[in-house]
């Protein structure tokens, strides 16, 4: 009886510890890290200053300065706030984990920004395609170009680029 | 063959004592929503201790749970409703709820958020919202039902069935709550609604960003259908709102797929967000949010429960039922409980404002 107890209490365990991911406790994301991305959206005019995915946001708000509207969000439940930096022409996510806040997303709004290669709002997506050849995903509203941490996606209407976005992988 | 007994006892005692074990040490781990937070985490298991005989549930998340005093819709209108919301509810979720609380009752109308439609969401689906979801569900193929359509790539079903395989990590962080708490619910809502105060106006909220891609998913239309289905299986009155939460964005191109979809299948559909609706609801986003205009703060759910309460009353063939003296009194003490909530949390909050205007 002895044994079945031990076999009993010891597959548990192993079950236990055989499901040892992440703790479920705070709706944040799992995963490891993807190595930085050959994409990222360059500030001209704030030293081209560089805003990648995954940056600590205190870094880029002191480089960037204060932005010309804040927005913030609660997560549902959980502590944390999903912010919002609207800059000239571009706008800058941000999603919270432990005591600091992490770019979600860097959205180019209008054509007063382009990305570093020379892609900007209003362009075609031939003229997108040009600068970055093959997608990596691609449909008739989409051009998505992916690398390491962030996806590059240019979503497009009647064939011309209306959003430019730095999106997390 | 008494040797034969003695081992099948032995062997019946031993696997109680395992099982009782095992129990007992999942009832400890298991986060004690009701006292440690999130609140709500608690919301799904509430439900079970009620007395069942609602006119309205709604379904849905924050935008249903923070939004609709069901204090209110019995106060001035005699309309006995619930919420079952659960925090980032997903439209899968709220069918397998609504089904699982069509195993007790059947109501006369069910409020469901369009929300829950939004794709977004899916996409960004998370276990620990799933968990606050379905952990609370009684066991029932509705709740296996939630399960299989809720599960992420990485999740197990086993690990709804014995949730100690996701939570023993809590056991470093155990204290004298999870022992006081293991198997008595603290109550954190009223009928489902949790009560928010405080002001904080909406500014600056941001518009949608443009997306590839405004389709609902099949899989939410799937859901919607199956809940018009249920719905009008067991004769109960759907009716589709969306809440009058300014973020996260709720495209003209969902609302125009939601309209489409109401009119085909004859149910009606209020948009809290529409201009008309919003001035006779009386909701002012100076005042009535808490949030910068994500979720209501009691007066504001008190605002849209006594719009809602007036229509489903005009339009929705409910009737006042303050005459029925047990449901009155059980009210009674409802009513009782939420105003010394919203005396308790109003002091509270001019506390903290106090504070922080005097640092």
């Amino acid at each position: 009886m002895k044994r079945f107890l031990t076999v009993i209490l010891s597959a548990i365990l192993i079950l236990s510890f055989a499901s040892c991911t992440a703790p479920i406790d705070d709706g944040g994301e799992n995963g490891s890290p993807a190595k930085d991305s050959k994409y990222f959206f360059v500030v001209a005019g704030k030293n081209n200053y560089e805003v990648k995915i995954d940056a600590d946001m205190a870094d880029v708000l002191e480089a960037l300065g204060e932005p010309l509207k804040y927005f913030e969000a609660a997560s549902c439940a959980f502590d944390g706030l999903d912010k919002t930096y609207t800059y000239a022409g571009y706008v800058i996510l941000t999603r919270p984990n432990g005591k600091k806040d992490y770019v979600n997303s860097i959205q180019l709004s209008d054509d007063s920004v382009q990305t570093p290669q020379g892609a900007y709002v209003g362009m075609t997506a031939e003229a997108v395609k040009g600068i970055y050849g093959k997608t990596t995903e691609e449909t008739s509203t989409m051009l998505a170009y992916t690398d390491g941490n962030a996806t590059l996606s240019f979503v497009l209407k009647d064939g011309k680029v209306i959003s430019i976005e730095y999106l997390p992988v | 063959m008494k040797a034969a007994a003695k081992k099948w006892i032995k062997f019946i005692v031993s696997a109680v004592i395992v099982v009782v074990t095992l129990s007992l040490l999942q009832a400890i781990l298991m986060p004690k929503y009701s006292v440690d937070g999130p609140f709500e985490g608690a919301f799904v298991a509430e439900y079970y201790g009620e007395t069942k005989d609602h006119d309205v549930i709604f379904v849905g998340d924050c935008e249903v749970y923070e939004n609709f005093s069901p204090i209110v819709l019995w106060r001035d209108y005699g309309i006995n409703s619930y919420i079952r919301g659960s925090a980032d509810q997903y439209i899968y979720q709220s069918y397998y709820l609504l089904e699982d609380t069509l195993r007790y009752e059947t109501p006369k109308v069910v409020v469901f958020n369009v929300q829950a439609l939004d794709p977004k969401r899916e996409a960004e689906a998370k276990e620990a919202y799933n968990r606050m979801s379905i952990d609370g569900m009684k066991w029932s193929p509705s709740k296996i039902g939630a399960i299989n359509s809720s599960m992420l790539e990485d999740e197990q079903f086993l690990d709804y069935v014995f949730p100690i395989l996701r939570y023993h990590s809590r056991w470093s962080k155990l204290d004298k709550d999870d022992l006081a708490y293991m198997f008595k619910l603290e109550k954190v809502s009223h009928n489902g609604y949790l009560m928010k105060v405080g002001v904080k106006p909406a500014e600056n909220v941001p518009e949608g960003r443009p997306l590839p891609n405004y389709e609902f998913t099949e899989k939410a239309w799937k859901h919607l259908d199956m809940m018009v289905e249920l719905c009008e299986k067991k004769g109960i009155k759907l009716l589709l709102i969306k809440a009058p939460s300014l973020y996260p964005y709720w495209y003209p191109e969902y609302d125009e797929q939601v309209v489409e979809y109401a009119e085909k299948h004859e149910l009606t559909y209020i948009n809290f967000l529409d201009e008309t609706i919003q001035a006779e609801t009386g909701v002012d986003y100076t005042k009535d949010t808490y949030d910068m205009g994500l979720h209501m703060n009691v007066e504001g759910a008190e605002k849209l429960a006594s719009w809602l309460g007036k229509y489903l009353t005009e339009n929705m063939g409910l009737t006042d039922r303050r005459g029925e003296s047990e449901l009155a009194a059980r009210w009674l003490d409802k009513i009782e409980l939420y105003e010394k909530d919203k005396t308790e949390k109003y002091e509270k909050y001019e506390k903290e404002k106090e504070n922080t205007e005097a640092n």
